[in-house]
C-alpha cells in the first residue's frame, strides 16, 4: 500500500471518528430539556466525547477512534417548578447539565476536524490523479 | 521525448515477444511476480489488483444502499478503484501506443 493510500485511510478514521463525536454531540442537545421523570430524580447527564489515539499495525500509523464517551459529573442546575412531576420536596427540578452554547461550539470544532479530513482525501486524491496524468499526456 | 519513445517502444516490443511464448499458460500470475516474467505479464498482474478494488468498491457501495456501510468507506473504496482504474488505463493507453508506434515503423 502507497504512502498515499495509506494517508486516505487515516483520513477515513479520522472523518469517522469525528462522525461519532457528532453522534454525542447530537445526544446532548436533543437532550438539553430531558427533566427527570421521578421526583427528584436525576435529569439527562451530558455526555463528553472521547477521542484516542490507536497505533493501527495494517496501516502501520496511529488512526483516530471516537464514539465513546463518559459522563458529565458536574452539577444539575436546578429551576423552580413544583407542578413537575420531577419536582423534589422544595419544589425545584434539577435540570440536565448541558450547555447548548458549549455543544454548539463543540459542534462547529467537529464540523471544521471532519472538513480538514475531508481535505485530506481531496488533495491525496489529486495528487495520485495529476500524478497519472503524466501519463496520459 | 523521442528517447523515451524509443525505449517504450523497446519495452513493448520485449514483453510482446515473451507473451508470445507464454500463449497457452495462464499470462495472469497468481500475486506473486518472478523476475523472469515479461514486463507485459506484470502489467497483467496489476490487473488484480484493480479488480480487487472495484469489487471493494462495489461491496461497499451495495452494502451502503443497504445501510451497513458508511458513506466515508464507500467513498474512499470508490477513490481507490478509480485510480487503480485510471492507473491502468492510462498505462494501457502507452504500451498501446508503443506498440502501434513498432507497427508503423518502415521496414
Amino acid at each position: 500500500m502507497t504512502e498515499i493510500y495509506r494517508a486516505m485511510n487515516i483520513a477515513t478514521h479520522g472523518i469517522r471518528a469525528q462522525g461519532g463525536r457528532m453522534r454525542v454531540i447530537a445526544e446532548n442537545i436533543a437532550n438539553v430539556h430531558s427533566t427527570p421523570v421521578t421526583a427528584g430524580g436525576d435529569p439527562y447527564r451530558r455526555h463528553i466525547p472521547i477521542i484516542t489515539s490507536k497505533f493501527n499495525h495494517q496501516l502501520q500509523a496511529n488512526i483516530v477512534s471516537s464514539g465513546k464517551y463518559r459522563l458529565d459529573n458536574s452539577e444539575f442546575p436546578i429551576k423552580l417548578d413544583p407542578s413537575h412531576p420531577g419536582a423534589d420536596d422544595t419544589g425545584y427540578v434539577k435540570m440536565p447539565n448541558v450547555n447548548e452554547l458549549i455543544e454548539m461550539v463543540d459542534m462547529r470544532e467537529a464540523q471544521r476536524a471532519y472538513e480538514a479530513n475531508l481535505n485530506v482525501i481531496v488533495s491525496a486524491k489529486s495528487m495520485l490523479t495529476k500524478t497519472i496524468n503524466i501519463l496520459v499526456n | 521525448m523521442s528517447d523515451v519513445s524509443m525505449h517504450t517502444a523497446l519495452t513493448a516490443k520485449n514483453a510482446y515477444a515473451s507473451t508470445k511464448t507464454d500463449t497457452g499458460k495462464n499470462i495472469i500470475p497468481e500475486n506473486v511476480i518472478s523476475r523472469d516474467e515479461s514486463a507485459f505479464a506484470q502489467l497483467l498482474g496489476q490487473l488484480q489488483d484493480t479488480q480487487e478494488a472495484t469489487r471493494m468498491a462495489e461491496t461497499k457501495s451495495l452494502q451502503a444502499i443497504g445501510g451497513k456501510a458508511d458513506v466515508v468507506d464507500v467513498v474512499n473504496a470508490i477513490t481507490n478503484a478509480e485510480i487503480a482504474i485510471e492507473t491502468l488505463v492510462a498505462t494501457r493507453d502507452k504500451v498501446i501506443g508503443a506498440y502501434k508506434e513498432i507497427l508503423n515503423m518502415p521496414i
